[in-house]
């Protein structure tokens, strides 16, 4: 709770003193992200706080933020063409959360990285990421 | 006066009788409506109390040697093999019933048996061992506090814990040092209207020995080989009613 509460406070002064442009964010995919920049900036944590519990005690697979969909839109990739953890150092959720010095251990559990297997069974699609185009006519739908 | 006090009485007395009969008449359509919109449950809707996920497992089919089951497990949700077997993640193995007096081996495969009485969340001190409305038994691995007191109580010797730290998880299991995990009856499969890996895995290269449904609907190809064959709960001295059972054990 502290650590949450400093964290909001420095985000708030953080994003008053300055807009973050000076800051090398990479671009993600797509022309607009689900919520409207200003207020993922300060509200991200907030809304997957809540959908994951959607998700995961009441079995609710429709939720519109989601972990998973951030890393698919927000994941770089290498020159290799391999993909890059998101919270690597220069990564989108490492540029800004190292200029304020929050941590996030999100990526200890979750997969920093969008799926590259397609777990058992090759047929199996469920859980797979959409393509970007998928998830906008998604999210356009939900209320 | 003296006899209007009955005669009200009386008039209320059979109103209330057709209200209960009305009511419970109303009460069966809505349960009727209920159970069939639980079946076709999207992936936008929440698990329903009126669908209890189950798995029957005929040990005559299941192969002594065959082991699809848990390697689908293993690598629908990568449970990697650090080469320490004693720690080593397992949501599922294969275990062989020696019978001491006629050698007769029976093969079955031990998971989470999405008890109704999970021994595993009444002992959780933080709320993160819990039963989903549809009979499915999680961690909730942003509250568990890896005590470890589940691992302790389960009978099945069902879950694991994660001793270091993990790479390479997939999007739909998430997983990660000092945290308890389990069979989850791979929920985000079973929320999109799929079976689990370990079902898929079993009919597709195994000996067709599991029976995946909703036991609470009388239909259902699970209801019906329940109904008309004898199966077991393994401990079933318990009573905890566990959503897996098994045949020819």
């Amino acid at each position: 709770m502290l650590l949450r509460g400093l964290a909001c406070l420095l985000m708030t002064l953080f994003t008053s003193v300055s807009s973050a442009d000076w800051l090398d964010i990479p671009r993600g995919k797509g022309e607009q992200c689900i919520e409207p920049t200003e207020i993922m900036r300060k509200q991200h944590m907030e809304f997957l706080f809540h959908d994951r519990d959607l998700t995961m005690r009441e079995g609710n697979r429709s939720i519109r933020h989601s972990l998973v969909d951030c890393v698919e839109c927000h994941a770089q990739t290498s020159q290799q063409q391999e993909a890059i953890p998101i919270n690597a150092s220069g990564q989108f959720c490492a540029v800004c959360h190292e200029a304020v010095s929050v941590k996030i251990d999100c990526f200890s559990c979750h997969a920093a990285v969008p799926d590259s297997s397609p777990g058992y069974s090759g047929s199996m699609n469920a859980g797979l990421p959409e393509s970007v185009n998928a998830l906008m006519k998604k999210w356009a739908a939900m209320p | 006066m003296s006899g209007h006090p009955e005669n009200l009485e009386a008039v209320d007395s059979n109103r209330r009788k057709l209200m209960v009969a009305a009511a419970a008449a109303s009460l069966a359509g809505a349960g009727l409506n209920l159970v069939e919109l639980a079946m076709a449950k999207t992936s936008s809707e929440a698990a329903s109390k009126l669908v209890r996920w189950g798995l029957l497992i005929d040990t005559q089919k299941c192969g002594s040697g065959c082991d699809a089951c848990v390697s689908a497990c293993n690598a629908e949700h990568n449970l990697e093999d650090l080469g320490r077997p004693e720690t080593d993640a397992q949501w599922i193995r294969k275990l062989d019933l020696v019978d001491q007096q006629t050698s007769h081996v029976d093969s079955l495969p031990m998971l989470c048996q999405h008890c109704e009485h999970p021994p595993c969340v009444d002992v959780c001190p933080t709320g993160a061992s819990f039963r989903r409305d549809d009979g499915i038994v999680l961690v909730d691995k942003h509250t568990c506090i890896g005590c470890r007191y589940c691992m302790i109580a389960c009978p099945y010797k069902a879950r694991s814990f994660v001793h270091e730290n993990l790479a390479n998880q997939r999007s739909w299991s998430p997983r990660g040092k000092g945290i308890v995990e389990g069979c989850t009856f791979c929920t985000h499969r079973v929320d999109v209207g799929r079976t689990p890996a370990c079902v898929e895995a079993c009919h597709v290269e195994g000996g067709g020995a599991m029976t995946f449904g909703d036991m609470m609907n009388p239909d259902s190809e699970i209801s019906l080989s329940l109904k008309s064959e004898p199966s077991r709960q393994i401990r079933e001295d318990l009573k905890l009613n566990t959503g897996v059972r098994y045949q020819n054990v």
